[in-house]
């Protein structure tokens, strides 16, 4: 798949270096979006649509039958498609020179720390480093090691400690207390972070490890004040590609009201869609366009673009205030990307309101509590920094350093396994 | 002056690194849950858990040239309970029995164990399995150290897995406390026992039929010091009649369609028993049927829901686990070639 990907775009980027003719060109663009997103259909919507499809005439008394396809869905597609036809829309629009160095240009789309879940790094970033003859950074390659134990704790401490409450939560959320199902939201919140920013962060910092520079990906998006300010910093290399290659080319703000809130939509759906096949991220991209669109029709998306309080040690009462705020509106959305079904969205969410609050010391999770603080803590202070180990110009001493690493080491080492196995009634 | 910076590197990172090569070590030569070294015996004196798969299916591997097993138990931990010797006395005298259960099994691990030994070339004569719905629901090999499939069953297929699965679950740290503690004071204590982590209950096991015995729980039931109230208050059920959902989806069927065509293979004298849960829950009838339909009405039973068997928490050593006494009558009953007679003591429990 990821051959037949990569040769595709290879190959419409070669046509493209050979065609001036505008009517050409925009052929060759359209041949490459097909048939990359069409493999892309195939492989991750197929079922989906017919399902739907088959539903739907359901609904009207009309039974169908069409056959779903057995397929696995292969690793990374959604992250590879993209990467790939990012070259080929770059060089459609002459933003770069199409290659004809197919090694560099696979090697490129295959590479391997971004393979399974990114960044989507963009061609004019990231192949021009194919290029280069590389040789060892010292400096690149310590600050890639800090990177990578630093997404090592985010993903195996945070995120799978938290995965095993909130998938405790979420399979008996029938039956639990209000608090219970707060803190599965607030835990999954923290997961779905952990866990992608973890992993960004491993692939990042094996990039450096090997002299490639990736582009960022998170950007502590849980201190955002604002939803647009969070999707300025949540999944950076995809938002970015979204806002590039769709919004823009759809006409972005430009316009009229009616084509600002129907681009606005679209992105926000096809977003929800990009991560699944499924209604529920639908719904999560729609509600996050419902989040956005007030700020964006009131001019008001772009009004937190500095890091926030900046030069300061804490948020005052009005930027923690927005934190919070904005933390809760993203959290109440993540439910819908959680739960397994709309319906149980609605369920969860209305459980919440409506079931009496009991203590929630009984799930153990408080354990999880300092490790948490821990996270927030180091991301508070590093906000400006490219990562929650980044040591470039601060004066830390070499010791300090080393309880640092020390620490998170066995930090990751100890917490990194949960109870939840051992917990068996031994027979 | 490239080359040094990297030696720099390399060693600065191995330092960095030492605690975690350091406890990898420890791992190793410790092996606490014993899946690193080989072991001619595995429950003596062990008070980590282990993986029940992994014992079944390794001392099967080093046994079966020996002792040339034609007859099997197949289920998770409540098939303990279906004594080996309670069960030679339906079968031909010469049979060679063999309890391959697993913790918390699967449908995917006893199709695995099933398609294994069929695959050594070995036979089936009789064949017990111990099921309900928990068990037919899960299609995959599940996750934790407890209870992971053994890789002999995957063609080691998933050997990393396996052995990362262990390693992680070293450095949950209650255990490696409790471990480390147990290790230099030698004494299982109470937080131990208390949070699962390390069990010195005394277990009865007979390494050649691979039969452990609930020693323990037996005497103090004797001894009526069993049923504490704390005991009893993990024996829930709700009120009201409740069924379960159903489990056999289409990975299910293909697995059990391949039991099936293994079974005719082998000609196996085969039975299913659909376990008796305290809760009381009824096995959804629509997985019952298809169970019935594939493998016939006469070998499959059901003793789920509300019935005599159940209703007594004294058949039981929690809410899951039944006692010995529990498993004599079901085999009584689904190895008596009377129809009329099964039906009678079927219908003398209250099963409907």
């Amino acid at each position: 798949m990821i051959l037949l990907c990569s040769g595709i775009n290879y190959l419409a980027g070669l046509a493209l270096a050979s065609h001036e003719e505008e009517k050409t060109r925009k052929l060759i663009l359209a041949t490459s979006y097909i048939l990359s997103l069409g493999l892309l259909g195939v492989f991750k919507y197929y079922n989906f649509f017919i399902d739907n499809f088959i539903n739907a005439f359901a609904l009207a008394g009309i039974y169908l039958q069409a056959r779903t396809l057995d397929i696995i869905l292969p690793l990374g597609i959604s992250f590879y498609t993209f990467k790939a036809l990012s070259y080929t829309i770059d060089a459609y629009f002459r933003k770069l020179e199409p290659t004809k160095d197919i090694i560099a240009f696979f090697a490129f789309v295959g590479f391997f720390p971004q393979l399974l879940a990114g960044p989507i790094d963009r061609a004019t970033n990231l192949l021009p480093q194919f290029y280069i003859k590389r040789t060892f950074e010292y400096d690149k390659a310590v600050d890639g090691m800090r990177q990578i134990l630093w997404g090592l704790f985010k993903k195996i401490v945070i995120a799978d400690n938290c995965a095993r409450f909130v998938n405790d939560i979420f399979a008996n959320y029938e039956t639990l207390p209000a608090s219970a199902l707060v803190l599965g939201a607030v835990f999954f919140s923290f997961q779905i972070y952990g866990d992608f920013s973890g992993y960004s962060d491993i692939a990042i910092g094996t990039s450096r490890l090997f002299g490639f520079s990736s582009m960022r990906n998170f950007n502590v998006p849980y201190f955002s004040r604002d939803i647009a300010e969070f999707w300025r910093r949540w999944h950076i290399s995809l938002t970015s590609w979204f806002r590039d290659y769709l919004y823009i080319p759809l006409g972005g703000n430009r316009g009229t009201k009616y084509r600002v809130v129907r681009n606005t939509f679209i992105v926000f759906l096809v977003c929800g869609l990009w991560h699944g096949a499924n209604w529920t991220f639908i719904a999560w991209g729609l509600i996050n366009a419902l989040y956005f669109l007030p700020l964006l029709l009131l001019g008001k998306n772009r009004k937190n673009i500095d890091t926030v309080a900046q030069g300061k040690t804490l948020p005052n009462i009005k930027e923690l205030f927005q934190i919070v705020t904005t933390f809760a509106l993203a959290t109440l959305a993540w439910i819908f990307f959680r739960a397994d079904s709309i319906g149980q969205a609605f369920a969860y969410i209305g459980n919440i309101f409506s079931k009496s609050s009991k203590a929630v010391v009984e799930y153990s999770s408080l354990e999880l509590i300092p490790l948490l603080l821990i996270m927030i803590a180091v991301e508070w202070l590093q906000r400006d920094k490219q990562h929650g180990l980044d040591f470039n110009n601060r004066k830390i001493p070499t010791f300090v350093r080393i309880i640092i690493y020390y620490a998170l080491i066995f930090i990751t080492m100890l917490f990194g396994s949960s109870q939840q196995s051992f917990i068996y009634f031994k027979f | 002056m490239n080359n040094k910076n990297l030696n720099k590197f390399i060693y600065k990172t191995l330092i960095v690194l030492f605690p975690f090569l350091l406890f990898l070590l420890l791992y190793i030569i410790l092996d606490p849950f014993m899946v690193i070294h080989g072991y001619p015996f595995y429950k003596k004196g062990n008070v980590v858990g282990i993986d029940k798969d992994y014992v079944s299916t390794t001392t099967y591997e080093k046994q079966y040239q020996k002792y040339r097993y034609d007859s099997f138990i197949f289920g998770n931990s409540r098939s303990m309970f279906y004594e080996v010797s309670d069960w030679q006395k339906y079968l031909p005298s010469n049979s060679s029995c063999y309890h391959f259960d697993a913790s918390a099994e699967s449908l995917y691990g006893i199709y695995k164990k099933i398609l294994y030994i069929d695959q050594k070339g070995e036979s089936l004569n009789n064949v017990l399995i111990i099921v309900d719905a928990d068990t037919l629901s899960k299609d995959k090999s599940l996750e934790g150290h407890l209870f992971i499939i053994s890789p002999q069953l995957e063609n080691n297929k998933h050997i990393v897995k396996f052995h990362t699965t262990f390693f992680k679950d070293f450095y949950y740290y209650k255990f490696l406390y409790a471990f480390l503690d147990y290790k230099i004071s030698g004494k299982v204590k109470d937080y131990m026992r208390d949070n699962h982590l390390l069990d010195d209950r005394l277990f009865d096991y007979n390494q050649i039929t691979n039969e452990a015995r609930n020693l323990d729980a037996e005497e103090k039931i004797w001894k009526a010091t069993y049923y504490t109230n704390k005991r009893l208050s993990g024996f829930n059920r709700l009120q009201g009649d409740f069924v379960s959902v159903p489990a056999i989806k289409d990975s299910q069927r293909q697995m059990l369609e391949e039991i099936k065509k293994i079974f005719t293979k082998h000609h196996t004298n085969y039975r299913i028993v659909i376990s008796p849960p305290y809760d009381q829950i009824k096995f959804n009838p629509e997985d019952l049927h298809y169970l019935e339909d594939l493998f016939g009405k006469d070998f499959v039973f059901d003793f789920s829901g509300r019935n005599i068997l159940t209703e007594t928490y004294q058949n039981y050593y929690d809410n899951i686990h039944y006692r010995p006494q529990v498993s004599r009558q079901i085999m009584g009953i689904i190895y008596e070639t009377d129809s009329t007679k099964r039906a009678n003591m079927i219908e003398a429990l209250g099963i409907k």
